[in-house]
């Protein structure tokens, strides 16, 4: 799947030129990256992939709670890289799963990485779809599409990308398929060379839609700038303690201004 | 208003709440009667009737005992309590039915009034609690009771639970394990003498008529109709397919968003995948992925069957 | 210019009344909104040539592993293999080591010792106690667990560990358990202090609480050896040659088997007693079967799990090793330190089928359970006064990699196959080791619930090995 793979370094699965595994030291780290998804999508290979460490998880929810980090440095700038819990959604207020949320809005990752099971795009495009509520600095990469050829399914990635406004990049982890790929499309997001304009979702729940429009607009007027005006205003309605609280104290401006700088930059 | 404390505490406020029981149901109250609620002998009874009447909770006339303005208040407070946490339970907990009574029984008269309104906060402020039952609001206004006894509607009708009482735990137990909860539809299929049969989430159930009075029910939305081809998901035979209709309100709390985040959403077609050795649980088909349940949540899960092949 | 704090508390007012008009179910209506989102995208953007995602081969395995008739034996079927495996394959390198480490290495460091004339205050502990139960320790210890990790982690990485949890859940239910309490009890099999952090995959804190309490029954791999070893001394001799490891793996099974029967029993005392309450609800993604990546599995589970595992029994052995020189050389009127705790340990040993040297043993392994035979051994040789083994004198560690030698030393001390099963019986049930005591409090944060996980293993243990040395006897000594 990796078309653009360098043919320097065809023996080598990654552009070793470009990227240096720093393991646990990260030391301060230019960008910061979450890596989001599902469990069994192979995020943890992915991970353990990009900064040649050897986490070993087991496949259930929930074995990961903590987050593991670690580091590497590609095109120059050092990335911290964070591996949260694996879950399949952000709505519940499990333990794994308030870990995974708060940190991709309060941890402010310069772009956050959602991996996906090529084979369950339908199931796994469900978590993708609520980070990029929360998000627009988010990069799919669409995992075990050795898998998916052999089970005969092709996910159409240009299109994919068009749909959702974000890059989309196909990966084989475990064979090291396309993690050039999903470099150069984090780095871009990262840095702000490419600016997403993530689909948001349509508020078609009656009596929903109507409520978070009159909320967005008060949010707009308290927090100008802040990107996920509509997830604000659904967890509001939902009563969040922690994003009531970002409210009240005014800490959920810092993440809109937080934004606008590294956007910019 | 000032509080007793302690063991004081409790009998106080178990003595206002039933007589603010008996007020909404309609009862009369007696001093007999309240100790026997609070399972007191009538001494001990009279002195808790005395010190109510001591703070001004109760008119100062004797039996049968009446509530005053400040006592009707406090007593609204204690169900507030009482109520608020049965839902919190029912949200935020793992645990079931049964034993939330035992607790919320426990916690109305340990939590603070600062305690209560968190959690009415963290709730969205339910206007019902998880049996149907109304809570106060913090003015003390109640939202009305809805709905008429079961055992008082005829054969053929059709409606929607809008409260299961949970007392006596027995019936209430047998009433959760056959799916009644609010806002559950259900049709009676027969009404007889001394016992009911109810069509409920595509089983049929017989109720005998004091468990019938224990839930009660309200017509159908104007235009709505009984929908007759829900089935449950446990009912599915291998190899057939069914769409998810909804989950019944049973679910509950972590479970049900659980379920939703599996993909147990309304349209979702579902097939069985296979069983376990001991035949429960069993693994689902759902959205492109085994999932197994236990038929705890499958005998909750409401779908209708599908011929051929997924949409 | 309005306030900002004032605006904000407006915007949250606002919510809270809009949330008032919500309907009942719009978090339910939420979430299918996503999902059609995704179906939407999904059905747009893949394109599949095969009629299913699942493979034919995935969907005849999967019944053949859940089945009602080949699900249960599978599961004991796969276990006795990776035992068996385990016990044949570690006998060669386990004596290579310890022929290294031991026969030649100790007596090599004792001439440089020698040589370099140290003093035998000094000499004495270092090499004779410190380097001894660390050499022990390696060499039994290593190729075991090299060979089960990886064994473990490739049918754990396969997908097969859901499938457990599955077809056990139903028995889970039953003693009022949870589904997954199948996942933490095999992980406890290879250390139940990871086995006890994983019981945070259970979500009802009284189903988590239970499996913490209980994860001490799954025999970790500082108890397999002890096992191993015993079944292969007093049950694997009785059998021809050819066959001594079939019967020892079959005997370690029983034992391990009879600890999961043990789990539930307490699982269901708990349940019915202090731990009473409603099963909360089960649901379990069973992932897609992954051919392991062998190599990995190899690195990671030599990385992560053995070593980590042999440097903490490294870490506690050494320390424990140094108490034993101590206890075994240092006199307090006649008789050493640990000739005082045998001697006043014996009638409880006796009692339970055991002797006061096993019980001195856990009493000094309560650090790491991995040195509980080292020490038998050693205590043994100190009690008995059984000198002139080797060159080696009483209160030093050492290696009889010839087990016949070992069965005829503890028969000479009195062992009879009763002590050994009830040693076995006694290595199942007794307190978990200090590290997941600690990790159980850490857990539970409850000083109460830690004392229940210690303590009631060793109510087990000892009714057990009671009850066992009482019938055994009173067989024994009745009419033929």
């Amino acid at each position: 799947m990796s078309a653009h793979a360098p043919e320097a370094c065809a023996g080598c699965p990654l552009g070793k030129a470009r990227l240096e595994k720093l393991g646990v030291a990260t030391g301060a780290a230019d960008h910061v990256v979450a890596l989001a998804g599902n469990p069994n999508t192979g995020k943890t290979t992915v991970f353990n992939l990009l900064t040649g460490l050897r986490q070993h998880t087991g496949n259930w929810p929930g074995k990961t709670i903590a987050r593991a980090e670690g580091g590497f440095v590609y095109a120059g700038a050092r990335y911290k890289i964070v591996d949260l819990p694996g879950t399949y959604s952000l709505l519940s207020a499990t333990p794994d799963e308030e870990v995974a949320r708060d940190f991709i809005l309060f941890g402010r990752p310069s772009v956050t990485v959602i991996v996906v099971d090529a084979a369950r795009l339908e199931r796994n495009l469900n978590l993708a779809l609520q980070v990029m509520q929360i998000t627009d600095r988010a990069v799919l990469c669409v995992n075990l599409i050795d898998e998916a050829r052999a089970h005969g399914i092709e996910v159409d990635v240009r299109g994919l990308s068009r749909d959702l406004g974000i890059p989309v990049v196909a990966t084989a982890a475990r064979q090291g398929e396309g993690i050039d790929d999903l470099l150069r499309e984090m780095h871009a997001v990262a840095t702000g060379a490419f600016a997403g304009r993530p689909r948001r979702l349509a508020f078609d729940v009656p009596g929903l839609a109507d409520s978070v429009r009159r909320l967005d607009r008060a949010i707009e007027r308290s927090f100008p700038g802040v990107p996920n005006r509509e997830w604000i205003a659904l967890r509001l309605l939902e009563g969040d303690r922690k994003v009531i609280e970002a409210v009240r104290d005014g800490s959920l401006g810092e993440l809109a201004a937080d934004h606008a700088a590294t956007g910019a930059g | 208003m000032e509080r007793p404390a302690g063991k004081d505490r409790v009998l106080v406020e178990d003595a206002l709440k039933l007589l603010i029981e008996d007020e909404q149901e309609g009862r009369p109250s007696s001093a007999s009667a309240l100790a026997g609620g609070l399972g007191l002998t009538r001494e001990a009874t009279d002195g808790v009737l005395h010190s109510l009447r001591g703070a001004g909770l109760l008119a100062p006339d004797g039996d049968p005992p009446r509530l005053t303005g400040d006592g009707r208040d406090y007593a609204l407070q204690v169900l507030r309590a009482h109520r608020l946490f049965e839902a919190y339970l029912a949200q935020r907990t793992g645990l079931g039915e049964a034993a939330w009574h035992a607790r919320a029984h426990v916690a109305e008269h340990r939590m603070t009034p600062e305690q209560v309104e968190s959690i009415a906060d963290e709730l969205g402020h339910p206007p019902y609690d998880p049996h149907g039952d109304p809570i106060p609001t913090r003015r003390g206004e109640l939202p009305p009771r809805r709905g008429r006894p079961l055992s008082e509607r005829p054969a053929g009708w059709a409606g929607r639970i809008v409260h299961v009482e949970d007392e006596p735990p027995e019936i209430y137990r047998r009433l959760v394990r056959d799916g009644f909860a609010p806002d559950v539809r259900l049709r009676i299929e027969e009404a007889g003498e001394t016992s009911f049969r109810v069509r409920i989430d595509g089983r049929s159930v017989d109720l005998p008529r004091d468990a019938a009075r224990q839930v009660a029910a309200d017509d159908l939305a104007a235009g709505e109709r009984f929908d007759e081809t829900i089935t449950r998901l446990s009912d599915l035979a291998p190899g057939e397919r069914a769409a998810v209709a909804g989950m019944s309100p049973l679910i509950r709390g972590l479970a049900r968003s659980r379920l939703l985040d599996l993909g147990v959403v309304p349209g979702t077609v579902i097939e069985i995948d296979f069983a376990s050795p001991a035949g429960d649980p069993v693994a689902y088909r759902i959205r492109g992925a085994s999932i197994a349940l236990r038929r705890e949540q499958s005998d909750r899960i409401l779908v209708r069957r599908v011929s051929g092949e997924a949409a | 210019m309005d306030d900002p704090a004032q605006t904000r508390e407006d915007l949250l007012r606002a919510a809270e009344q809009l949330r008032w008009d919500l309907p009942q179910d719009f978090r339910d209506r939420w979430v299918e909104n996503v999902y059609g989102e995704s179906a939407r995208l999904a059905a747009r953007r893949v394109a599949k040539t095969g009629a299913s995602t699942r493979l034919a081969w995935e969907r005849r395995l999967d019944r053949f592993l859940t089945s009602r008739w080949t699900g249960y034996p599978t599961m004991v079927l796969m276990l006795g293999v990776v035992l068996w495996l385990t016990i044949e394959g570690a006998n060669v390198p386990s004596a290579l080591l310890a022929s290294l480490l031991v026969e030649h290495g100790h007596p090599w460091l004792r001439s440089l010792a020698e040589a370099a004339s140290l003093p035998g205050w000094l000499s004495g502990p270092l090499i004779d106690g410190l380097y001894l139960t660390t050499a022990w320790v390696v060499s039994v210890m290593l190729p075991p667990m090299a060979i089960f990790f990886p064994l473990f982690t490739i049918l754990e990485d396969f997908g097969y560990l859901p499938r457990v949890a599955f077809n056990l859940d139903h028995w889970f239910r039953r003693v009022g358990a949870h589904g997954k309490q199948a996942l933490t009890m095999s992980m406890g099999w290879g250390c139940n202090a990871a086995g006890v952090v994983a019981t945070r995959v259970i979500d009802s804190p009284r189903e988590r609480l239970i499996a913490i309490v209980t994860n001490n029954f799954s025999l970790c791999n500082g108890r397999w050896p002890t096992q191993i070893l015993i079944a292969t001394v007093f049950l694997g001799s009785l059998a021809p040659p050819a066959l001594a490891g079939l019967v020892a793996s079959t005997s370690v099974l029983g034992v391990a088997l009879l600890g999961v029967g043990l789990m539930f029993l307490s699982s269901w005392m708990l349940s019915r007693t202090v731990l009473r309450g409603e099963t909360s609800t089960f649901s379990l993604e069973l992932p897609p079967y992954r051919p392991p990546n062998i190599l990995r599995t190899l690195y990671t589970s030599l990385i992560d799990r053995t070593a980590i595992v042999l440097w903490r029994a490294i870490v506690f052995a050494a320390p424990a090793g140094l108490v034993l020189w101590l206890i075994c050389n240092v006199r307090i009127g006649e008789a050493t330190i640990a000739g005082h705790m045998i001697h006043g340990l014996d009638p409880v040993g006796w009692f339970l089928g055991l002797n006061g040297v096993i019980l001195v043993a856990y009493l000094v392994a309560i650090p790491a359970n991995e040195i509980v035979i080292p020490t038998v051994l050693m205590l043994t040789v100190l009690a008995t006064g059984a000198t002139g083994v080797g060159e080696q004198g009483a209160g030093v560690m050492f290696e009889i990699d010839d087990q016949g030698a070992l069965g005829t030393l503890l028969r000479g001390a009195g062992w009879t196959p009763l002590t050994g099963l009830c040693l076995m019986l006694f290595s199942l049930c007794h307190n978990p080791c200090s590290t997941t005591i600690y990790t159980i409090y850490k857990e539970t944060r409850s000083a109460k619930w830690t004392a229940v996980a210690t303590l009631l293993p060793v109510a087990f243990g000892v009714i057990l090995c009671g009850a066992v040395a009482i019938v055994w006897r009173a067989v024994a000594s009745g009419p033929p």
